[in-house]
């Protein structure tokens, strides 16, 4: 019995790799079918769905066109990648079986995407209009260098040698003309006014189409197929989300990487610093001397005033908005008084509610608490204390929630005691509360000098002039569009903006992270 | 129990003593709520009243005055002009268009896909990742959007037209010809980090028994996303969906920074900019308040809306707890 099994089991070994094999291509090409039907659906709602919806009511939009573009580029990409993963099972039985799997399903991907460019005459098999001549740029006018056999061009009757002078009666220049028949359709008449020698004669061609078959592209496409192919097969699957999660953050990498090297250097080529004449280098430290009062032009900049202005409103953000959110907080976790309810459940709608939309009437309360004596100077419209008091009233109700939120989490037995030793309430708060709640003080608090210090929506709207920008505002200003922009100057002020921010970042992530998906964490 | 025996004590010994005691702890605890109360009144209540009475007058530049008294009512006519105007179609759609690409693509979708897969890496990678997720929020609007400017600037500054040259493409003026994709991706990265916290925390804290058992009944992961996860992420699923379609109707501060309504005519503008540029930023230095509080009143009204039903549906619960000291 043993034996029999045993030549049974080698016996089928040979035999059983084949139908192993054809299952990975199998497999690889159910996965691709799969993904490409998804994909595909995802581009026509788009294209044949969406894309109409919106423009029948004006929508005037690029988004969907491009998203369905990235869908349908993806598509081959899903080949690939679905042949090296469906591979990846049967790496054990031998990698270059799994290789080979892998390849076909990828060769099958690349051989469909390259039937339909040819059925189509698209990608690399596109037919480009063209008269079939080549043109250079001489002093007379547009010089034929060489005329394709049998193309319109000989058919109409240009010679090598032919000075093109003008396209019907505009002179023309060689970009200009070329231009005009990459835009052309096929069979549009160009009449061609000539200088042959010192004859002047007209030409009538008309536009052909012509293959630009590229070939080495083609070649490079299907190389990078296989490598999309091997890679997928390769890769370990625990890299997969890092990869992901990577590539989606690459624009913020990007820009905040360009935000770096931009501070540094004359000017920026995309990533790549470069000097004035336009060579890689050109590190300078020119666009910090605003800390010194001039900008990187030379002219002066008040920068202490402005970045005072900032830290007066953040700071004055964080000291208020603790003392208000923690007293109403503690009063809504730990006292009974008529109308509790009534406050708990208007916090909580308020701290839905978007106060972003109450801003147009807040220029008007601001204005009319400028008109009240003495204190309405310091708290009205075009003040830094007016400024500070409306983003506190914005954060109040999420700062009001949290406390209370923190508060009910700690335990009320020293409280008691306190109490029952005959404090006050105001000292039980004070002295034996507070210190408990440290944490989440601290939470509140970085929240506050981040908004503070961040704000740009409501000191731009409740300030006239220069005089109470604050970092963000002035950020904008010298960003504008009105004036040549010196970006490397910008990038240096927003560097300088952005360092406690990152400071907060570095030591504080936790915090921060459970702060702003609106303290649910925090409170609970 | 304690409470209760000190309480009924002190109630025998003295009534008159104990109401005092009880309108003195009222008093105190008014006292802890004045400054919020004021704040509240003072720039909720009052401009809630106020947006609405302002959507009746006709007041701007020409006969500016911040008394109310002196403003001239004229009924509902903002309203018939809005109805009225011809852009007002445009910019309601965009607007629904903006709100359902961003919330559905980002605020939502990339959301829980980043919030799985930051929970399929290692711990510290994965805080690192959300963490990194937060720095758009973080960041002031005015830099942000400036990262971004030079991102999609034309040849040779901007970085995507870097790329495309080294691919030998042509330069894209993408400010120009794909507004909107910059403003959805803009506002999409800074709105993801929310959904991002809130599923990783609903996620985390699912049990890891229901995991197991669909491991050791063999399914996939897509299988195990699709039949365990989900229907546990129903309510923050909801409840994300529900805050962030009011905060992407209303915040309007990165489209106004990066394209500010254009570069077509109102190609890119939405309803809160809308009221913005109407009341607050004029083009024609014509700042017209009655008629941008028209456009804010209907924004408030589906605000406080939105706010009540949701604030009902998710907090209620934990609204109607008690506080644990009564009055001693």
């Amino acid at each position: 019995m043993v034996t029999d099994t045993l030549v049974k089991t080698v016996s089928n070994a040979p035999q059983s790799t084949l139908p192993a094999f054809l299952l990975m291509i199998w497999r690889g090409l159910r996965l691709a079918l799969i993904t490409s039907i998804g994909l595909g659906l995802g581009a026509a709602a788009l294209e044949w769905v969406l894309r109409p919806a919106l423009q029948s009511v004006n929508v005037e939009e690029n988004f969907t066109a491009t998203l369905s573009a990235l869908l349908v580029g993806f598509l081959p990409v899903s080949f690939y990648i679905a042949g090296g993963t469906a591979a990846r099972a049967g790496r054990k039985n031998g990698w270059i079986s799994a290789l080979l799997a892998a390849w076909i399903v990828a060769c099958i991907g690349y051989s469909l995407l390259t039937a339909y460019q040819v059925a189509t005459g698209t990608g690399i098999f596109r037919q480009a209009p063209s008269l079939g001549f080549d043109l250079r740029q001489a002093e007379a006018g547009v010089e034929v260098v060489s005329v394709d056999v049998g193309g319109p061009a000989e058919t109409a009757g240009l010679q090598v040698g032919d000075i093109i002078t003008a396209l019907r009666r505009d002179p023309v220049t060689a970009d200009d003309l070329q231009s005009r028949i990459a835009q052309a359709a096929p069979e549009d008449a160009f009449r061609l006014r000539i200088q042959r020698g010192a004859e002047e004669l007209q030409l009538t061609t008309h536009v052909g189409l012509i293959n630009q078959t590229d070939i080495a592209a083609w070649g490079r496409g299907l190389i990078a197929a296989l490598v999309i192919a091997a890679v997928a097969l390769i890769i370990p699957p625990r890299f997969i989300p890092h990869l992901l999660v990577i590539l989606a953050l690459l624009p913020l990498l990007a820009g905040y990487l360009w935000l770096v090297i931009a501070t540094f250097s004359q000017r920026t080529n995309g990533l790549l610093p470069i000097d004035v004449n336009g060579n890689i280098g050109g590190w300078t430290l020119a666009n910090w001397g605003f800390l010194a009062g001039k900008n990187a032009a030379g002219s002066t900049v008040n920068i202490l005033v402005v970045t005072l202005n900032s830290l007066i409103i953040a700071l004055a953000m964080t000291a208020v908005s603790l003392v208000i959110c923690s007293m109403s907080g503690y009063a809504l976790s730990r006292m009974t008084f008529p109308g509790r309810r009534l406050f708990l459940s208007m916090t909580l709608i308020l701290h839905g509610f978007p106060a972003v939309t109450l801003i147009i009437p807040i220029f008007f309360i601001l204005i009319n608490l400028g008109n009240i004596p003495i204190i309405g100077q310091l708290i009205g419209y075009n003040s830094t204390g007016g400024i500070a008091l409306v983003m506190i009233a914005f954060e109040l109700p999420l700062g009001v929630w949290l406390m209370k939120g923190f508060f009910d989490n700690i335990s009320w037995d020293m409280e008691r005691s306190a109490l029952i030793d005959g404090a006050s309430r105001w000292r039980t708060f004070w002295e034996i509360i507070l210190p408990q709640i440290r944490p989440g003080l601290l939470a509140l608090g970085i929240f506050s000098f981040i908004g503070g210090w961040n704000a740009y929506l409501i000191p731009a709207t409740y300030s006239v002039g220069t005089g109470l920008a604050t970092l963000p505002v002035y950020i904008r200003q010298l960003s504008g569009e009105l004036a040549p922009v010196n970006w490397n100057q910008v990038a240096a002020v927003g560097l300088f903006q952005l360092i406690p921010i990152f400071i907060f970042f570095i030591f504080a992530q936790e915090y921060l992270l459970n702060i702003y998906a609106g303290g649910t964490k925090g409170s609970s | 129990m304690n409470q209760i025996s000190v309480n009924t004590s002190t109630l025998s010994a003295n009534p008159n003593r104990i109401r005092s005691r009880a309108i003195r702890a009222n008093l105190v605890a008014y006292g802890f709520m004045t400054p919020a109360i004021i704040l509240a009144i003072l720039f909720f209540v009052i401009p809630a009243v106020l947006v609405v009475m302002l959507s009746l007058t006709d007041l701007s530049t020409a006969n500016f005055t911040a008394d109310i008294s002196l403003m001239n009512f004229v009924g509902l006519a903002n309203y018939r002009t809005l109805f009225a105007d011809q852009f007002v179609q445009k910019i309601f759609f965009n607007t629904v268009f903006y709100v359902l690409v961003t919330l559905s693509l980002f605020n939502i979708g990339a959301a829980l896909l980043v919030s799985l897969l930051t929970m399929h890496v290692n711990r510290r990678a994965g805080f690192i990742y959300r963490a990194l997720w937060l720095l758009p929020r973080i960041t002031t609007g005015s830099v942000y959007v400036l990262l971004w400017r030079r991102i999609i600037a034309e040849s040779p500054f901007g970085i995507l037209n870097q790329i495309n040259g080294w691919l030998g493409q042509p330069s894209i003026n993408y400010a120009a010809e794909n507004p909107w994709t910059f403003v959805i991706l803009v506002n999409g990265f800074v709105g993801l980090s929310f959904g991002m916290v809130i599923f990783t925390s609903a996620i985390e804290a699912i049990p890891k028994d229901l995991l197991n058992a669909s491991l050791v009944d063999g399914s996939t992961l897509l299988q195990r996303v699709r039949y365990v996860v989900m229907p546990l992420l129903r309510w923050p699923l909801l409840f994300v969906m529900t805050y962030q379609t009011l905060s992407l109707l209303t915040s309007f501060e990165q489209t106004l920074l990066l394209t500010n309504g254009g570069p077509g005519l109102y190609q890119t503008e939405v309803w809160a900019l809308t009221a913005y540029h109407r009341a607050l930023s004029n083009y024609f230095g014509n700042a017209q308040w009655g008629y941008g509080s028209a456009f804010a009143v209907v924004l408030v009204l589906v605000g406080v809306t939105l706010a009540v039903i949701y604030m009902r549906v998710f907090r209620f619960r934990e609204l109607v707890s008690e506080p644990k000291i009564e009055v001693l």
